[in-house]
C-alpha cells in the first residue's frame, strides 16, 4: 500500500485519478495534504475536474417530486441566522448609514447626562445578555471556515454583503472577538489584510435615538474613532488607517465623541496576521 | 441572477434560491448519479445530499474555481462513488463485477456509446487513444478505483494511472472551449 512517503512526482501521477474520485482512501488523504500546499497541483486537479464535469454533464430535467423531499429536509436544519433580531426582534434597518460624519466638539454641556445614560444602557445590556447568550449558544464558534456560512447569513442585511463575506472567507483576514468584562456579550469583527474591516451584527441593545454606539481602534492608551454605529448596530464597515492593536465599542451621545467618554462595553485584541482570536466557548 | 449570487442568497437561508439552483442544475446532478448507480432511488438520495450540503455549507463553492454546475457535478460524483464503495453496496458491486468478468470481453465501446453526451464531447472522447478512453470511462462512469480498472483491463496500475492523467490532459484542449452550463 502507499504511504505518506510519496514523492512529488508520485503525487502528480495521482492527480488525474484523484480528480475522478478513483484513488484509494489513503492515497486521497496524501493527495489532499499535498494539494493544501501546492498551488500548481491544485490547479491541475481543477483542470481535470472541469474536464470530468463536461463528460458527466448529461442533459436531463430535474426530477420534479424530488425537490419537495429536499425542501422538507431543510427544515431539519436548526441553524438560525445569527444576530438577526437579537436586540428585540424588530427590524430597524440601516441605522448606521446616516450618522457616519464625525462632528467635533459641541457636546460638553451634555456631559452630565452621559453617565446615567451609560448606566441605563449597561442595565439594559445585562438584561439583554440572557437573550444574546441564548442565540450565541446555537452557533458553535471554532474555525473561521466553519463559521463562514453562519456569518454570511449574519452579514445579509447590508450592501456590504459580498465584501464582508469575502473578507470572512479570506484566510489572511483577522477575526476579532470583542467581549465584555461584565457580561457574556460578544461582538465579532473581521479585518482584511488591506485594513478594511466589518463589524458583524453587533448584538447590543438599542440605545434610543439620542445615543449611538461608537467603534474605536486602540493603540496603547490612544483611541481612534473608527465610526459611529448608530443606536442598533448591524453590519458596519470600517477602515483602519493607523496601527491599532485592539477594538472597543462605547455608548456615546448621538453625534459621537472625539475620545471615549464612557467605559467600553466590549473590547477585543486584534490577533496577528490571519490568526483567529481565541474565542470564549 | 448569476449562480454566484444565487449561492450567496442560499447562504442567507433563502430557500427560493436553492430551489432555483435545483431547477438549473438538479437534472444534471441526478443524471450523473444515476449513470453511476444505475438506480433511481439511490440517485435521488445523492441529489438530496448534494443540495442539503450546499444549503448547509454554501461557502464550499468558490466561484473563482469553476462553475456551480461543475462543482455540483463533482459533489454528485464523489457521493455516488462513496455509495458504490460503501459496505451496503459492496455485494451488489461484487455481483456486478462477476457478471462483467463472466463476459470475457467487457464491452468498453458499448459503455462509451451509452453515454448521453453531446456530439462534441463524444467526439473528443472518440479522438482519444483507445486505452486512455477506456480507462477514463471505467474510472469516471464505472466508479472503479484505478487499481480496479487495472484489474479489469489487465494492465499495470501505474500504466492506468498515467493513461488517465494523459487522457484528461488531452481532452482539455477540445473540451476547454466548451465551458460548462454556467447559467443553464
Amino acid at each position: 500500500m502507499s504511504d505518506l512517503q510519496m514523492s512529488h512526482e508520485d503525487l502528480r501521477e495521482l492527480l488525474g485519478v484523484y480528480a475522478l474520485d478513483a484513488v484509494e482512501p489513503d492515497e486521497a488523504l496524501a493527495v489532499e495534504a499535498h494539494l493544501a500546499e501546492c498551488p500548481q497541483c491544485r490547479a491541475e486537479v481543477e483542470e481535470h475536474r472541469s474536464v470530468a464535469s463536461l463528460l458527466g454533464n448529461v442533459g436531463a430535467a430535474a426530477p420534479i417530486g424530488l425537490w419537495d423531499q429536499i425542501a422538507a429536509s431543510l427544515d431539519d436544519d436548526p441553524v438560525a441566522p445569527f444576530g438577526a433580531g437579537v436586540s428585540g426582534g424588530a427590524d430597524h434597518g440601516e441605522v448606521a448609514d446616516h450618522v457616519l460624519s464625525f462632528p467635533a466638539g459641541g457636546r460638553d454641556v451634555r456631559a452630565a447626562r452621559r453617565r446615567p445614560r451609560a448606566a441605563v444602557i449597561l442595565t439594559a445590556m445585562a438584561a439583554a445578555c440572557f437573550l444574546v447568550v441564548g442565540v450565541a449558544g446555537v452557533v458553535t464558534i471554532r474555525q473561521q471556515q466553519d463559521r463562514v456560512d453562519d456569518l454570511a447569513a449574519q452579514v445579509a442585511s447590508t450592501r456590504d454583503d459580498t465584501s464582508a463575506a469575502q473578507a470572512l472567507a479570506d484566510p489572511s483576514s483577522s477575526l476579532v472577538s470583542l467581549t465584555s468584562s461584565v457580561d457574556d456579550i460578544e461582538v465579532r469583527a473581521v479585518i482584511g489584510a488591506d485594513g478594511t474591516g466589518y463589524l458583524l451584527g453587533a448584538p447590543l441593545p438599542e440605545t434610543g435615538a439620542d445615543a449611538t454606539y461608537q467603534l474605536w481602534g486602540l493603540n496603547g492608551t490612544r483611541a481612534v474613532s473608527l465610526g459611529l454605529l448608530g443606536s442598533d448596530p448591524r453590519v458596519f464597515q470600517f477602515h483602519i488607517e493607523d496601527p491599532v492593536t485592539g477594538l472597543a465599542i462605547t455608548a456615546e451621545q448621538a453625534g459621537g465623541a472625539d475620545q471615549p467618554t464612557t467605559d467600553p462595553l466590549v473590547t477585543g485584541v486584534i490577533p496577528a496576521n490571519g490568526e483567529d482570536a481565541t474565542l470564549p466557548s | 441572477m448569476g449562480d454566484a449570487a444565487l449561492v450567496f442568497a442560499v447562504a442567507r437561508y433563502e430557500e427560493e434560491a436553492l430551489a432555483e439552483v435545483y431547477r438549473r442544475h438538479g437534472g444534471a446532478v441526478h443524471g450523473l448519479a444515476r449513470r453511476l448507480l444505475v438506480d433511481d432511488a439511490a440517485a435521488d438520495e445523492v441529489v438530496q445530499e448534494v443540495f442539503l450540503r450546499l444549503w448547509k455549507q454554501p461557502d464550499r463553492f468558490d466561484p473563482d474555481r469553476g462553475s456551480l454546475r461543475s462543482f455540483l457535478l463533482a459533489q454528485s460524483h464523489g457521493r455516488a462513488v462513496d455509495l458504490i464503495r460503501s459496505e451496503a453496496s459492496r455485494r451488489r458491486r461484487e455481483e456486478r463485477d462477476s457478471r462483467r468478468t463472466a463476459h470475457a470481453a467487457y464491452d468498453i465501446e458499448r459503455e462509451v456509446w451509452d453515454l448521453e453526451v453531446s456530439d462534441k464531447i463524444s467526439g473528443a472522447l472518440g479522438e482519444l487513444p483507445e486505452e486512455q478512453r477506456s480507462a477514463i470511462v471505467l474510472a469516471y462512469f464505472g466508479g472503479y478505483t484505478y487499481r480496479e480498472v487495472a484489474t479489469i483491463l489487465g494492465e499495470p496500475e501505474g500504466t492506468v494511472k498515467s493513461r488517465i492523467r494523459a487522457g484528461l490532459n488531452r481532452l482539455r484542449g477540445p473540451l476547454g472551449a466548451l465551458g460548462i452550463g454556467a447559467e443553464a
